[in-house]
């Protein structure tokens, strides 16, 4: 929607505010020879960019406080360290949630306003029910509060001059706490939100300890220098959570009062149980001649309490050689030239137990309000299926790569190829038939393959007064799914209105659906085109492309629509220092990656249920703007908007390939003559920023957001672009040193 | 320093000792395999938990907006009645799904519950029976659906859901009735169990759920009337019961929904605990709907006839279309919402609905009829059945929906009887007879036994009206293959359409089409066909 066209305040910017970001740290060091300490104090304040505390207590947004003490002694033979460190944060947010804020400020018209003059929150015929303004400034927070103590105890004792002997004990205590608080919000001329006054409290500790025995021979005979350490380890972790809901609390307290109810599906004293157990034996041998040539060997052996007995235990080897080639006699006559030459070299498996805690058993769990009869109410009980057979992913990684420098360092690459074969990996079936009735639990099924490489460069330039430096790095990845399960060679996942698929020997995932063919112009077109059987289209509408040639448009000519993986990622790194001042500019990207987006940003009027027409969505079809990025409007459930919108095609597809100004930092530091004055040993001033400008076809949201999660699990929500482009941020910095 | 030598040496012994750590760890907050079956209360929650699994609100309602009693514009319902439907339409595999997880549910149980020590055997049957009950359900289901369907009479594994094949309807149809056939002999009476099991599966809803079979099977009406007349003729033995006397008060009034001697079976729910809400999208968004999400067509309004018995185009029916909605079959009024319908509020206050566009003097635009409109109703017509006056905000009711009613054991029994030419004044009067006077008609016209009438007409318009949004209408008009002509063409609303001058004014809300060669039976999801090499698409739809 053109800004000017409307007159009223409903929109997001109006939700959004200005948000300052704070960063101290303090840190001491002190000690002699025998007897060392590092003292650190940090805080940090970033608020929400959203509008409003919630009605009570600060306004929303993050704070993190942390101290850490590290305390070193020698004594003889023995050397001890003491690590604790321990971490508040808190975090604040709205009790609706942002995606609902943005869906509910994006697909209102502009001309309806947030508030009338008096100040009461107003309600419309798109948005009937709420008031995202009234939420955020009464309608209740949600607050996260964490604590984390980190405590370390290790000694070291030199038996022999080679020979060290070393203890670990570690532990993380975590308590995680969250208190909800809905309070009520009316609307005019209707409406009213957090009438049910929900008040949640709850809690989850955890306690994960480490202890970790390990001996270490270290030897050197003439040019043959050996290092070799074998241990053993062991981790645990227990985790207990409780939460408390009532309803209809008191509305100024959140308190019990009369009529308070107890939310019994809410309310659980045991939440989140959860126990694991990990035993490690582990080792691993250097060995190196003339500081030429360096092999390492290393293995684990590492036992599961998530895996049944003999399937819990797995080997992991892994070997690496590099070959300092520089250090070679024949190469003297070049050294002016190629001063560093290191090629590397490893191959290594590694284990990953990702699963959930009990898999291999076949539990039960009961729950409330399964059923009534007699209008009473009953529980139900639920299996959770188990596969007994399941154990350890294996994750086989080739890494080749060589380190160069030129003309004494001054230019100096790197290259590195590398190649990772994940199997055994831990997902339920591809396989499995609904028939068969339940979800399939995970199995050891898939296999997926990571190839890539990265290659790096950097030029230092140095000159009296002047240093500089140019750094440019580039980087590829690709994935390909070698096996689903068996012999399935794909799997179709319905994510909104299009589609996915896992498809062996392409890409992970991978957005899937008809590709669009322009539009139909004319009834002629219309008569003469495949289109979709049974549903009536209109000129304006999407064609599609009839991918079999068998004169209609159906499941047979979907087809892979791209993948959200980027490719070539690069980055730019600029230094100079002059006299005192210095400057940094980091300039980051992506050099290509497909993205499927959806949304009121993308449909107008989206689904019924918005009423807006953006300004990048008005490139839409007419007679005179025949080829066009969107069909012509069509009322949702008419056979257009189906044929449109609800097909599932690559009108959904934006490319989100961006370059971006990431930071800019300007410094100067003053001279030692000013600060010994002063009584300091250094004094920086710095000004900073941070997004300062983006490159890309996609304008109207970040182009770094992704729907997909690490996992890159299809069950996630696709992507409704409802974040707010990512913040520009200035801020100023002094750093300072006693 | 001494301190700290001892400091180590504690610390050594410290780490030593961990190191025989348990890996077998059992979950502290949930059953295992071992122990969950020993508990009474657990085979009682698994039991329950086939319950929750027989049917569910959306199943319900959404079979109505698939039939030509409504139009729903929502997603697969539209592409569903439209005759738009594929091997991937999400519908399909969601319902193929939901059958089969109730099965896996129940084929658990059933492997199981003799693992319990504690319970008598002869409680553990009726437990079985029950389970058994469900299981059939669903299977009864799938094939009403889908025809031929693989059987699941056991835990599967995933290997075998891979290579199983579909079974020939007919002999789904048997496995249906031999266990309904086996569960009546050992459920009780509805008579015999305490008033805090109402809900529970009886004998009565066994033999109810073997006509339905038996009926939907088209060649069998000899015995739908035997199974009918055990349920009409043998209360002391199946259970006492008999048609409600308030029509409405069965979908409204939660006492009587819950407690009517009428109900055979119904989807149990309980206020605030266990609900649904459907009904936020179904009535007039001035009494605080949310948007019409399906609505009655005028073919439906049309099928309630007038006062004195004649149906509306009958001559002498009355019937003004000018002022459509006076003198008609009680029923209407307790169903559908028209234009200028007198709302009664849950405090008995009340409010007309407007719905002729222009009309409204209080809140244009909300109710009234808009074809651009994507809240208000497509038809014109919003619903009534099944308000719930004491649902709490948004519609969240605990009434019950009723599964099987006793009326429809007499539908049953009026449509065998007519179909084996055994129709007479006394099958009327205990059938159709008996429904329109509970329903409120008073006049003879109505009433009494019409003699050589078009009685297979009056029977079936009898069925549609009487069990109307009760998601039985799209099962008739599929199994008497009339859906290829009612679902092909226009589904209409009310005559307030912006061009009068088409199909007399009336709205058009949908075009539907229906390909008999395909559209009797649904695809088996794409999902399925594809890991399992023995299971065959239905005709007509690609894979």
């Amino acid at each position: 929607m053109r800004k000017t066209a409307g007159n009223g305040t409903w929109d997001i910017e109006h939700l959004l505010k200005k948000a300052p970001l704070q960063s101290h740290n303090v840190s001491i060091t002190g000690g002699g020879e025998t007897n060392s300490y590092y003292i650190s104090a940090g805080y940090q304040n970033q608020g929400s960019n959203l509008i409003g505390n919630g009605g009570t207590g600060a306004d929303f947004g993050y704070q993190k406080y942390n101290l850490r003490l590290n305390q070193t002694s020698i004594i003889g033979k023995f050397r001890t360290n003491i690590i604790l460190n321990y971490t508040k944060t808190r975090n604040k947010s709205n009790s609706v949630g942002d995606n609902n804020i943005f869906a509910d400020a994006n697909r209102v018209p502009h001309n309806y306003s947030w508030k009338d003059e008096n100040g009461n929150y107003l309600t419309n015929p798109v948005a009937s029910q709420y008031n995202e303004y009234g939420v955020l400034e009464k309608g209740g927070y949600n607050q996260a509060d964490n604590d984390e103590i980190f405590g370390a105890f290790n000694g070291q004792l030199s038996i022999t001059k080679d020979l060290k002997l070393t203890g670990e004990f570690g532990g993380t205590i975590q308590n995680n706490g969250t208190f909800f608080r809905r309070t009520q919000v009316n609307y005019l001329p209707a409406g009213v939100y957090g009438n049910d006054l929900t008040v949640l409290d709850g809690n989850s500790k955890s306690l994960l300890t480490n202890t970790k025995l390990y001996a270490e021979y270290n030897k050197k005979i003439s040019d043959h220098t050996f290092k070799i350490l074998a241990g053993v380890s062991s981790e645990t972790y227990n985790q207990k959570g409780f939460q408390l809901q009532k309803t209809l609390t008191d509305p100024l307290l959140g308190t019990p009062t009369t009529g308070t109810i107890v939310d019994t599906q809410n309310s659980n004293n045991s939440i989140a149980v959860n126990s694991t157990s990990l035993l490690s034996a582990f080792g691993r041998v250097n060995y190196s001649y003339k500081d030429k040539y360096l092999l390492e060997a290393m293995f684990r052996e590492d036992a599961s309490s998530k895996f049944a007995t003999g399937n819990r235990a797995s080997f992991f080897p892994s070997v690496s050689a590099g070959w300092i080639v520089t250090q070679e006699s024949f190469m003297e006559p070049v050294k002016n030239t190629l001063s560093t030459f290191k090629i590397r070299a490893s191959y290594g498996i590694v284990g990953n137990q990702n699963v959930g805690n009990y898999q291999y058993q076949t539990t039960y769990f009961n729950y409330a309000n399964a059923y009534g009869f007699g209008n009473n109410i009953v529980g139900g009980a639920g299996t959770n299926i188990a596969n007994r057979d399941i154990t350890w992913e294996k994750a086989a990684k080739l890494n080749i790569g060589f380190d160069a420098g030129l003309f004494d360092d001054r230019i100096t690459a790197t290259f590195d190829y590398f190649r990772a074969t994940t199997s055994n990996i831990l997902a339920p079936r591809a396989d499995v038939p609904f028939i068969f009735g339940a979800g399939s639990p995970d199995y050891n099924v898939a296999k997926v393959r990571n190839t890539g490489w990265e290659a790096s460069l950097t030029y230092n330039l140095r000159s009296k007064d002047l240093t500089q430096s140019f750094s440019v790095n580039i980087a590829d990845n690709q994935n390909k799914l070698l096996q689903l399960t068996g012999d399935a060679t794909q799997t179709i996942y319905n994510q909104d209105v299009f589609q996915l698929i896992r498809k062996v020997g392409e890409p992970v995932t991978q957005y899937y659906g008809y590709e669009t063919n322009g539009f139909f112009q004319n009834q002629d077109d219309i008569n003469n085109s495949p289109k979709i059987a049974g549903n009536s289209v209109q000129p304006g509408d999407l064609k599609f492309k009839d991918r079999n040639g068998d004169g209609i448009i159906d499941e047979k000519d979907k087809t892979v629509l791209g993948n959200p993986f980027p490719r070539y990622t690069f980055g730019f790194t600029y230094r100079a220092s002059y006299k005192g001042f210095d400057l940094s500019i980091f300039i980051q990207g992506v050099g290509k990656r497909d993205e499927f987006l959806r949304g009121e940003l993308i449909e107008p009027f989206h689904y019924g249920y918005g009423a807006t027409v953006y300004e990048h969505q008005t490139d839409i079809w007419s007679p005179t703007n025949p080829n066009a990025r969107y069909p012509i409007l069509a009322n949702i459930g008419s056979p257009s908007n189906t044929n449109n919108w609800r097909t599932g095609s690559d009108l959904y597809k934006y490319n989100a390939a961006y370059a971006r100004l990431k930071n800019v930092n300007i410094g100067y530091t003053f001279g030692k003559g000013v600060t010994q004055k002063l009584g300091i040993q250094r004094l920086r001033i710095s000004l900073i920023g941070q997004n300062l400008a983006t490159v890309s076809k996609l304008k109207f949201i970040d182009p770094e957001t992704s729907e997909f999660g690490n996992n890159l699990n299809p069950g996630s929500s696709s992507n409704s672009a409802r974040q707010y482009p990512l913040p520009v941020f200035y801020g100023a910095g002094l750093d300072l040193t006693f | 320093m001494k301190f700290l030598k001892k400091l180590l040496i504690v610390s050594v012994a410290v780490f030593a000792a961990p190191g025989c750590k348990k890996l077998d760890i059992a979950p502290t907050d949930r059953f295992s395999d071992l122990t969950f079956w020993q508990v009474e209360a657990n085979v009682y929650n698994a039991l329950y938990n086939n319950y929750s699994l027989i049917y569910n609100s959306g199943l319900y309602f959404d079979a109505e907006a698939i039939s030509d009693n409504a139009y729903s514009p929502s997603g697969d319902l539209n592409l569903i009645a439209s005759g738009n439907a594929t091997s991937q339409t999400g519908k399909f595999a969601g319902d193929w799904n939901n059958y089969y997880s109730a099965i896996k549910s129940c084929n658990i149980f059933l492997a199981n519950v003799d693992k319990n020590t504690i319970i008598s055997a002869a409680t553990k049957t009726r437990l079985k029976a029950e389970t058994r009950f469900i299981r059939a359900f669903e299977h009864f289901n799938l094939a009403k659906w889908y025809g031929d369907v693989p059987i699941v009479d056991h835990d599967a594994t995933p290997e075998e859901a891979q290579t199983i094949a579909r079974s020939p309807k007919a002999e789904v149809i048997k496995f249906v009735m031999d266990e309904l056939e086996a569960a009546a002999n050992d459920l009780p009476s509805k008579d015999a169990i305490a008033a805090t099991e109402n809900g529970r599966i009886t004998k009565g809803a066994a033999l109810a759920l073997e006509a339905r079979v038996l009926l939907y099977q088209g060649d069998r009406m000899a015995d739908v009337v035997t199974v009918c007349e055990k349920l009409m003729n043998n209360q002391g033995t199946n259970g006492n019961y008999a048609l409600e006397t308030s029509y409405s008060a069965l979908f409204s009034d939660p006492n009587v929904n819950k407690n009517t001697k009428e109900s055979i079976l119904s989807l149990q729910y309980v206020p605030t605990l266990r609900t649904w809400n459907n009904f936020w999208d179904f009535a007039p968004r001035t009494v605080g709907g949310r948007v019409s999400n399906m609505a009655p067509t005028q073919e439906l309004v049309d099928d309630y006839i007038m006062l004195n018995g004649k149906a509306i185009k009958e001559t002498g029916s009355g019937y003004v279309e000018s002022n459509p909605y006076v003198n008609r079959d009680p029923r209407l009024t307790a169903t559908v919402v028209y234009d200028r319908y007198t709302w009664v509020n849950a405090n008995n206050s009340t409010k007309t609905i407007y719905i002729k566009p222009g009309t409204d003097p209080v809140q244009p635009g909300l109710d009234e009829y808009n074809a651009g409109s994507q809240a208000a109703s497509a038809t014109a017509y919003y619903w009534r059945k099944y308000f719930d006056p004491s649902a709490l905000a948004n519609f969240v009711s605990g009434n019950n929906l009723h599964l099987i009613r006793y009326a429809e054991i007499l539908l049953d029994y009026a449509e065998a009887k007519q179909s084996l030419g055994q129709m007479d004044a006394t099958v009327w009067n205990k059938t159709i007879g008996a429904l329109r006077a509970r329903a409120g008609f008073n006049e003879a016209g109505a009433l009494n036994y019409p003699g050589a009438a078009d009685m297979t007409n009056i029977i079936r318009r009898e069925r549609r009206v009487e069990l109307a949004m009760e998601g039985l209408r799209v099962d008739d008009i599929r199994r008497w293959k009339t859906a290829e002509t009612v679902m092909n063409g226009y589904a209409h609303g009310a005559k307030f359409s912006v061009d009068q001058n088409t199909d007399n004014g009336y709205i058009r809300t949908q075009l539907r089409k229906f390909n008999p060669g395909r559209d009797y039976l649904w695809a088996i999801p794409a999902h399925d066909i594809d890991l399992n090499k023995n299971l065959k698409q239905n005709p007509d739809y690609t894979n």
